[in-house]
Parts: structure tokens; C-alpha cells; sequence
């Protein structure tokens, strides 16, 4: 039998292949391209900078401490007695309403988390290597022991890992929010978008689940705004030596053109390392500004939290 | 106008032009989804062909050689297929994903004509599910696969061979 229809589809037709063609199209790929776009930003992060080493080790011996107590429970106390606490001690599954009071809940595995009002919060997990909690909506205050990554919230549309060790997390109705980070560093995670954000700086949640660039929340507040509404040109007008670690942030979501204006004023507050040049940062990839992290960290004064184990262990 | 190769796109990827990617994604997607429709539920297909890409670009730095572009995606969504399948091994066959659930006459036809195929030895396998599910021609499969055109006629010719054996000597 000739074979240039199998071969290139000229030739007479082959009956056979034509009706196995009609058949079998139907599992022909379908799936949308992915946002490549998006993913490059979860390459956008350097190793973890050494502060982050650091903090780690000083959560993760605290949390050692702890675990070799019966510690995988969670106590829920009703601190004002209006609350909606289904088991004092808290089952997987279980939901706490606040309603409009407030709630403790406590493990000793993890460290003490506080509902404030108007928070629905549903515990997922209680293992020894996980513990992880729904936030549906309102405000959580958390206060840590854990080792990294042990303790983690889940909420609509992002989720924080702990690293250690406090932090406030609130949550609309409408799924958006702003986690502010008081000592130690969180992961904030949504799909393949990242942002990690150290001690003294804050970022958002959109209600589409995009998250904002860390801000330190002792930036202007033209700053804040312009990192809001990602207008680059007053962002590098109001950055501060401090904000170098924001701009830095910035490139993977920045246009060649902005980059331009990143590296401009970033290259002012700290000094690019010689091998980082204008035109290598135009197309970004994560690489490009690998070796601009740990000046920019130490401008910023990030690495400090290597020198404040007290404020660490005091928690 | 010059036409870029694997290579200078991969390159220009790897330099953080998405859109260099995206004309790679564009040319082997069909090769990968080929290679994992061959091995998996064609449910899972269309996913984990996805995730095959979405590390890819990750780990894009890490290929030394821009130029074999076309073996690493497919070694890579062979593997893909591997961890995809040791994950499932413990919730559902193959055969219940597609023929137990597909009531359709047509479903059921194309379900056990898939089937057939997967039997095949995985050279016969990958080549005509690429010629007869993603619609490319001997040609265009030799110049994705790296395969000569010879072999790729071969491939196909003892390929369409076996399974007109295998469907009893007519199309189901």
C-alpha cells in the first residue's frame, strides 16, 4: 500500500487513517499557554539571603524546643465570650467565628495566633510538620515558634508561609489584604507569584490574588501610592536608600523602559556591582540582578535582623 | 527573514524574552503532549504538559546546550509522565479514565483506537499519535523530534502497521 498519505497527507486518501484522524483529534492539546510572564516571578528571588539563614536557625531551635511536647494541639479560647468556638481543643475541620469579640488560639508546636473580630478561620492541618489554617476573612496576629514553613495560613486568594515569627494578616470578604510583617520574614505565595516580606514592610493582596512588592511601611506615603499604582516614575522620585530593597523588587514586573529608570535611581542608592550594566537588566531575568542582592539587603538594613536574636528568641 | 532556530531562541529566553519561549511552547507542545497522551489519561495530558513547561522555563538556565532544546523537552516530559504516573498509581487505571466513563459511540471508538495505540512500542507510539491526534505530517514530526526522515517513515508505516493488526484489521 502506498503510504504518502500516512507520510504527508497527499496521495490518495487512506480511508483508514482518514477515520483514525477524525476520531483521535478529538484528544489533540488543548490547554492554554501558561502565563510565562507570571511564572518568571517566582525566579525573581535570590537564594535566601543570609538574614533569612539566620532568622531561620534562632525560629527553628525554639521550635525544636517545642516539639518534643504533646504540641500538635490547638486551644481555642473565647476571650470575650461572644465567639462561635465549636471544641476548646480544636479537631481538623473545625471553624472559629469571632462574630464580634475575639479568640486565642494557641499550640504549643506553633506559637499564638489572635482572631480579632469579624474573622472566620477553619484549622486544615494540625501534623508535626504542618499546621495550616483557612483565613476566610478578618484579622490574625500571629506569634511564632515554629521552624520555617511549619506554619501556614491559607486564604482566598494567597497564602503566608511563616518563617518566623509575628506578623498581622487581614482579609476582606472580597478575598484581598495586606499582611504586615512585625519581626522575621513571610513568604507570600499566590501561584507562581512570590513576595517575601521582611521585617517592617507590608504587601497587599489584590482581590485577583496578585501581590504587591514588599514596602516598608516607613516609606512615604507618595511612595506607597506609586508602588500601589505601579507608577515607576514616582516611585524612583520618592525612593529613599531604605526603598532600594523595593526597586530591586521591582524589576521582574517592570517594563525595559522602567527598568531603565529602576537601574538609574537604584544605581544612585547602591551601586550597581560591575557586572550589572544598563543594558543587561533592559530583558531581566532573575540572574541579571543576582549579585545586586546582598548590598541592596545591607542598604536597606535588612541583614540587621542577623544582629536582633533577642527580639527573635523574645517572642 | 531569517528564521531562528531552537538555539537563538532559546538564547534570547534564556536572556528573559518571554515572548522567545513562548514560540518554543508554540512548536513543542504537540511533541510533549504527544509523548505524555501516550502514557497517561488524556485528561492528565493537557496538565501535566503545562507543568512540563512551566519547568522548563524555570530551569532554563540550566540547559548548556540552546541547540538541544528538543531532547531536553522531551526527556523532560518523559519524566514528567513517570512522577505523573507513580503519583496515580494508587487511584486510577488507565483504562477506567477513559473507556468506563465515555459512553458515546465515537468516544468509545476513539477510546480503544488510543488504547491500541499505547500498546504499541513507545517509537511507534509517540510518532503516530503525533501523525493521527496533533495532525502533524511526516515532515513536520522529523523536524520536531530530531528523528531523520526516514526513520520517522519507517515509524510510521510498521506503526500503522500494527495497529491495523491490533483494531482487527479494519479502523474500529
Amino acid at each position: 500500500m502506498n503510504d504518502d498519505y500516512l507520510w504527508d497527507g497527499s496521495g490518495e486518501p487512506d480511508a483508514e487513517v482518514q477515520k483514525l484522524e477524525g476520531l483521535l483529534g478529538r484528544y489533540r492539546s488543548a490547554a492554554p499557554m501558561p502565563d510565562f510572564k507570571r511564572v518568571a516571578v517566582i525566579r525573581r528571588r535570590p537564594r535566601w539571603p543570609f538574614a533569612v539563614a539566620a532568622a531561620s536557625i534562632v525560629c527553628a531551635i525554639l521550635g525544636a524546643i517545642r516539639f518534643y511536647t504533646p504540641a500538635n494541639r490547638w486551644r481555642a479560647t473565647d476571650e470575650s465570650g461572644v465567639a462561635d468556638v465549636p471544641h476548646a481543643i480544636l479537631r481538623a475541620g473545625d471553624v472559629v467565628r469571632t462574630e464580634r469579640g475575639s479568640v486565642r488560639l494557641q499550640s504549643p508546636a506553633v506559637g499564638t495566633i489572635d482572631l480579632g473580630a469579624n474573622t472566620t478561620v477553619r484549622l486544615i492541618e494540625n501534623r508535626s510538620k504542618r499546621h495550616r489554617l483557612a483565613l476566610a476573612a478578618g484579622t490574625i496576629h500571629a506569634k511564632t515558634t515554629s521552624p520555617p514553613g511549619v506554619f501556614v495560613i491559607d486564604t482566598p486568594k494567597a497564602r503566608a508561609i511563616d518563617l518566623g515569627c509575628e506578623y498581622t494578616l487581614t482579609i476582606t470578604p472580597g478575598g484581598g489584604g495586606e499582611l504586615h510583617v512585625i519581626a522575621g520574614w513571610v513568604d507570600l505565595t499566590h501561584g507562581y507569584e512570590q513576595s517575601l516580606v521582611p521585617q517592617g514592610a507590608s504587601a497587599m493582596i489584590t482581590s485577583d490574588g496578585a501581590l504587591s512588592v514588599p514596602v516598608f511601611d516607613d516609606a512615604t506615603p507618595a511612595f506607597h501610592a506609586a508602588v500601589r499604582d505601579h507608577d515607576v516614575s514616582t516611585i524612583v522620585a520618592h525612593a529613599r536608600m531604605r526603598d532600594a530593597f523595593t526597586l530591586l523588587n521591582l524589576f521582574c514586573l517592570a517594563t525595559p523602559d522602567e527598568r531603565m529608570l529602576l537601574y538609574d535611581r537604584l544605581n544612585q542608592l547602591v551601586p550597581a556591582p560591575a557586572s550589572i550594566t544598563r543594558e543587561s537588566v533592559r530583558y531581566w531575568a532573575p540572574s541579571s540582578t543576582e549579585l545586586w542582592w546582598t548590598p541592596v539587603l545591607r542598604a536597606s538594613g535588612i541583614n540587621a535582623l542577623k544582629k536582633k536574636k533577642g527580639a527573635l528568641q523574645g517572642l | 527573514m531569517s528564521v531562528r532556530t531552537d538555539a537563538d531562541l532559546v538564547r534570547a529566553a534564556q536572556s528573559g524574552d518571554v515572548a522567545s519561549f513562548e514560540l518554543l511552547y508554540a512548536k513543542y507542545v504537540p511533541v510533549v503532549h504527544a509523548i505524555l497522551l501516550g502514557r497517561l489519561p488524556p485528561a492528565d495530558a493537557d496538565d501535566v504538559a503545562q507543568n512540563v513547561f512551566i519547568t522548563a522555563y524555570t530551569k532554563l538556565q540550566s540547559l548548556r546546550e540552546p541547540a538541544a532544546f528538543a531532547g531536553w523537552i522531551a526527556r523532560s516530559a518523559r519524566n514528567a509522565a513517570e512522577d505523573h504516573r507513580r503519583k496515580m498509581s494508587d487511584t486510577v487505571e488507565l483504562e477506567d479514565a477513559y473507556v468506563t466513563h465515555e459512553t458515546q459511540r465515537d468516544d468509545a471508538e476513539a477510546a480503544r483506537a488510543l488504547d491500541a495505540i499505547r500498546a504499541l512500542p513507545a517509537a511507534y507510539r509517540e510518532t503516530l499519535i503525533l501523525r493521527l491526534v496533533e495532525g502533524m505530517t511526516g515532515p513536520e514530526i522529523s523536524a520536531r523530534t530530531g528523528l531523520t526522515p526516514g526513520s520517522v517513515r519507517v515509524n510510521l508505516h510498521r506503526g500503522m502497521q500494527m495497529l491495523r493488526g491490533a483494531l482487527g484489521g479494519s479502523t474500529p
